[in-house]
């Protein structure tokens, strides 16, 4: 699609010999949840560390709003407008929640080193902005996190830590979020309550690119799936289309599987 | 509010109270700079302004390593920097030609290269302070243990470069740094002869060194403190927690680390200029690797990254270092001599601490206190306000009191 | 060039064998042992009586197997004495700090280092103490238009044949199958079965305990030993150790004899000039590896996984 906020071109990505991913083509509309699932190593965390900057492609555009930005390094990308999660939660253990929020709205802050030093009024009015639009964005995601402003970040509970991860990626207005299994290690109903938060932010008007293992979540949210295995696109569609594909379900389950139904 | 928290220690108190905060560091500014006018103790007034340069030194490495979590063992070359930049820049080393020119401002000539002062301290910090970048840019994909050695390297190249570019030199260089002969004669500031203020920097009257140290700190704490309660000094707290989570955060890792190695480079600058002046000389051999690990020491018992923390343990270590120790010593060399006499167990201790060697055993002290500090409290003896939450939990009142008033606009703040 | 050559090989055995406690210990825990070369030095000054007790001084002559006895008795009682330090050290020092965070243990290796080192200083003195003037017998070989001393034939022996004993049980035994799997993945190893701080224990073991009979080598070559001689040697070896690829056993061999050859070659240029500027090389090489190539020659680029 010609209009798409993130096309992705024959992406491919190789560590030595092994492609991890080999040849991916996807694309994400604005406004859209779309969901990235497939088996365990298959290639789907590596494309987002693709297209966060973290490697560089082996080869294939990656390109935001037809800009392209394959080989950026991750401030840049930031910068230009994705923001992301990590599967392994990465937080600033010894700063509150407030500062972690603040450290993502960073490049849409400006200001030099003499500016930091001598506080202009313009730097100081910046910053009080600044932690409105988080405790703003605190409030909307969850009261509790809120009222947790100033507690450690690695104080809270584990599904605080995933939300307060989330409000440090949106704060910065991004084009594109990111999140890299969001709700492993949640139990249902916390997944659940967190599925409810990702509808909220999409209606909001936030475009989400989401990794999940977790199907029910998956089907819930996504206006679309698509699938990787070995690196490869092997499905996409609507998630009932994708449920019952069967090469979805051969990848998940094994030849086997599918032999004996 | 957060409910009401069970136990209070003392600085937990300290830490609520601005108000009081404030009102104490007024006091301790009027008496650092009442002292020496009411003390005539001339010794300690010498000793206080060489503690000055120690805590400048502990200020600057306290953003490389306190803030920015970049463990620099090679500190004392930038010090090395700042101290030779001033000696060439301030005597008649860079002695050329057959005559003078003198303006206000500078003079070069055959009498040397005699930059005024007070132009010194920002050129002594801006050249530390590009030396900073340079040391820096090397290590910027460089881990914590890597880092560390590579920055020792540096520390051990600088002095080994200073004194080789002597007279005489191998590499047929004309003489720069005069080598194992030192740079002698460095420029004092010129006099101040302003409203109630009289400075004579050329006698041997410590005070007007003591005041303009007392000014350069008080100014470089202002600005450390601004620098820490900003972006950047956000930025550097989140490369030091998650590089990978800090730069998708869209902070360029590249440009903090640098900052953060030149800012602490400056402040070391700071520190050589004024030693150099003070001093009057400067030698290769004052910045060796030990003086690295001394201001080293200084930061970590003092509490890495707390800016009052430094400042207590560089003062700490810089008396320990110049006065107390000998003091000790002589004083446990003449309880030995005392209990000498005495026969049997006692008279063997007692001749054992006769000789001991207290002052020597410096290093050694200085190793269990990093050995130690890291054991019993790696936050060190004043924590940094962030880490004071990880030993304390029952600390989360007095941080969210800081941080209205931190995120409170208000000019002026401490 | 050629004798440089052999000096460069002699010295670089040297630097190999600390080398390898170095490469060792960062490839278990991933720590810069600063305290390394100050157990080095401590083996020093063990050995000295030994060597003095064991071999006539009053001859001026000394026979090969009093040469033999005396340096095969320095060598274990200084590895014995230096591996026993090197356990205590981990002990007390490290081991507290193993899940903290990558400062505390650095840190407190500085710490240890000061310690020791000033313990050295308290012990023996500001000055270098001398080994005794007979320890072996020199004798010359001429080898096509090459002369090669037995003492450096003996150093570069005893080096390899260290090397060669570590390479074969780190590859070859159970335990040092034990160490691998420590080295590459803790928990998983504990998981195994492996008693990981059993095995660390070893390791520093085993690495004090070369340095400590290193030193014995340490004082055939140059014939004395002073309290800080360990830690600028360490210093070198530690870059030895990063050159070759750290945690890699043939690597620190193969960087050891390199930084051998490269000091050599140094020290012997420009009349004596050479001599003030080898450590300065040696310090630049450091930093280049370091920022070029952090796995070294031999290492392997490991990557952190997000």
């Amino acid at each position: 699609m010609a209009d798409a906020l993130l096309q992705v071109e024959d992406l491919t990505r190789r560590f030595g010999g092994l492609a991890a991913v080999d040849g991916f083509d996807f694309h994400v509309n604005q406004g859209e949840i779309v969901s990235l699932i497939g088996p365990n190593g298959a290639g789907k965390t590596t494309v987002f560390n693709v297209i966060s900057g973290i490697y560089p492609p082996t080869s294939g555009r990656i390109l935001l709003n037809g800009k392209s930005i394959g080989g950026l390094k991750p401030d840049r990308i930031q910068r230009q407008g994705i923001s992301r999660t990590f599967q392994t939660l990465r937080l600033f253990s010894n700063m509150t929640v407030l500062e972690n929020v603040l450290v993502g709205y960073h490049s849409r802050l400006h200001s030099n080193l003499f500016g930091d030093i001598i506080k202009p009024p313009w730097v100081t009015k910046q910053e009080k902005q600044a932690i409105s639009k988080a405790r703003a964005l605190l409030k909307r995601l969850s009261p509790r996190l809120l009222e947790q402003q100033n507690f450690r970040s690695s104080d809270l509970a584990y599904a605080d830590r995933r939300l307060l991860e989330l409000a440090r990626a949106l704060i910065s207005d991004p084009h594109l979020v990111m999140l890299d299994e969001p709700t492993a290690g949640m139990n249902p109903s916390e997944a659940l309550e967190f599925m409810e938060q990702i509808r909220r932010i999409n209606a909001d008007g936030y475009t989400l690119l989401l990794i999940e293992h977790n199907l029910s979540v998956v089907m819930g949210v996504s206006q679309r799936v698509v699938v990787l295995d070995y690196g490869k696109k092997i499905a996409e569609g609507t998630p009932p289309e994708v449920q019952h594909n069967e090469r979805v379900i051969e990848a998940y389950l094994g030849r086997r599987a599918t032999a004996a139904s | 509010m957060a409910t009401a928290v069970p136990v209070r220690n003392p600085l937990q108190v300290w830490r609520e109270n601005a108000v009081a905060r404030r009102l104490f560091v007024l006091v301790v500014v009027i008496a650092a700079f009442l002292y020496p006018i009411l003390s005539t103790d001339v010794v300690t007034i010498y000793t206080a302004t060489l503690a000055e340069v120690y805590v400048l030194l502990a200020l600057g490495l306290n953003i490389v390593v306190g803030f920015a979590g970049l463990l620099d063992l090679g500190y004392a070359a930038f010090f090395a920097i700042g101290a030779y930049v001033t000696a060439m820049l301030a005597s008649s080393r860079l002695s050329f030609g057959h005559s003078n020119v003198s303006t206000f401002l500078f003079s070069i000539g055959s009498n040397g290269v005699h930059i005024n002062f007070f132009l010194l301290i920002p050129l002594a910090a801006v050249i530390a302070a590009f030396f900073g970048i340079l040391f820096g840019a090397p290590t910027l994909r460089l881990r914590g243990d890597y880092l560390a050695i590579v920055t020792l390297g540096f520390g051990e190249i600088v002095p080994k470069v200073i004194e080789n570019l002597g007279p005489g030199n191998s590499l047929g260089l004309p003489n720069i740094t005069n080598g194992v002969n030192n740079i002698t004669g460095i420029d004092s500031p010129p006099n101040v002869n302003f409203w109630f203020i009289h400075l004579n920097f050329s006698g041997l009257d410590p005070r007007p060194w003591y005041f303009l140290g007392l000014v350069i700190i008080i100014i470089s704490v202002a600005i450390i403190y601004r620098l820490r309660n900003s972006r950047l000094g956000r930025s550097w707290v989140a490369i030091r927690e998650d590089e990978i989570a800090a730069s998708h955060a869209g902070i360029n890792i590249t440009g903090t680390r640098l900052t953060a190695f030149a800012l602490g480079a400056a402040f070391s600058g700071f520190g050589g200029l004024l030693n150099a002046s003070h001093l009057g000389s400067v030698s290769y051999d004052q910045f060796l690797f030990q003086v690295s690990v001394t201001i080293l020491v200084m930061v970590i018992l003092g509490g890495i990254g707390s800016i009052p923390g430094v400042m207590v343990g560089g003062a700490f270590i810089a008396f320990l270092n110049e006065s107390w120790l000998a003091w000790v010593g002589t004083k446990v060399n003449d309880l030995g001599t005392a209990l000498h006499p005495a026969g049997g167990v006692i008279g063997t201790i007692g001749a054992w601490l006769a000789t001991l060697p207290v002052e020597s055993a410096k290093p050694m002290i200085f190793g269990f206190m990093l050995v130690g500090v890291m054991l019993l409290r790696p936050q060190g003896l004043i924590p940094e306000r962030r880490r004071a939450l990880e030993f304390h939990p029952e600390t989360q009142h007095e941080l969210e009191e800081e941080q209205e008033e931190l995120y409170t606009v208000r000019t002026g703040e401490i | 060039m050629a004798d440089i050559i052999i000096a460069g090989l002699a010295l670089g055995a040297l630097y190999a064998i600390v080398a390898l406690g170095y490469t060792m210990v960062y490839g278990i825990i991933e720590l810069i042992n600063f305290a390394h070369g100050d157990v080095f030095t401590l083996g020093g000054f063990i050995a000295i009586p030994i060597l003095g007790r064991l071999i006539n001084q009053n001859s001026f002559t000394v026979s090969t197997t009093e040469s033999i006895i005396g340096i095969g008795v320095a060598m274990i009682v200084a590895a014995i004495v230096c591996a026993a330090v090197g356990v205590f050290i981990e002990l007390v020092a490290y081991r507290p700090l193993r899940n903290a965070p990558k400062l505390a243990p650095l840190i407190t290796a500085i710490g240890v280092s000061l310690i020791l080192e000033n313990a050295m200083y308290q012990w023996q003195g500001g000055l270098p103490v001398y080994a005794p003037n007979n320890i072996v017998q020199t004798s010359n070989y001429t080898f096509l238009g090459v002369t090669i001393t037995n003492i450096q034939i003996l150093v570069i022996v005893i080096a390899v044949l260290m090397m060669l004993g570590l390479d074969f049980f780190v590859n070859q035994t159970r335990l040092g199958k034990a160490m691998r799997a420590v080295a590459q993945d803790r928990e998983a190893a504990s998981m195994m079965g492996i008693n990981v701080n059993r095995i660390i224990s070893i390791t520093f073991l085993i690495g004090s305990g070369l340095a400590g009979a290193g030193a014995v080598i340490y004082l055939i070559l140059e014939g004395s030993v002073g309290y800080n001689s360990g830690f600028t040697l360490g210093l070198f070896a530690f870059t030895a150790a990063v050159l070759g690829g750290i945690g890699n056993i043939r690597g620190a061999m193969m960087g050891g004899f390199l930084i051998g050859l490269i000091t050599a070659y140094v020290q012997s240029l420009g009349n004596g000039g050479g001599t003030e500027w080898y450590d300065v090389v040696v310090f630049a090489i450091l930093v280049l590896i370091l920022v070029f190539r952090p796995a070294g020659l031999l290492g392997t680029n490991t990557t952190e996984k997000v």
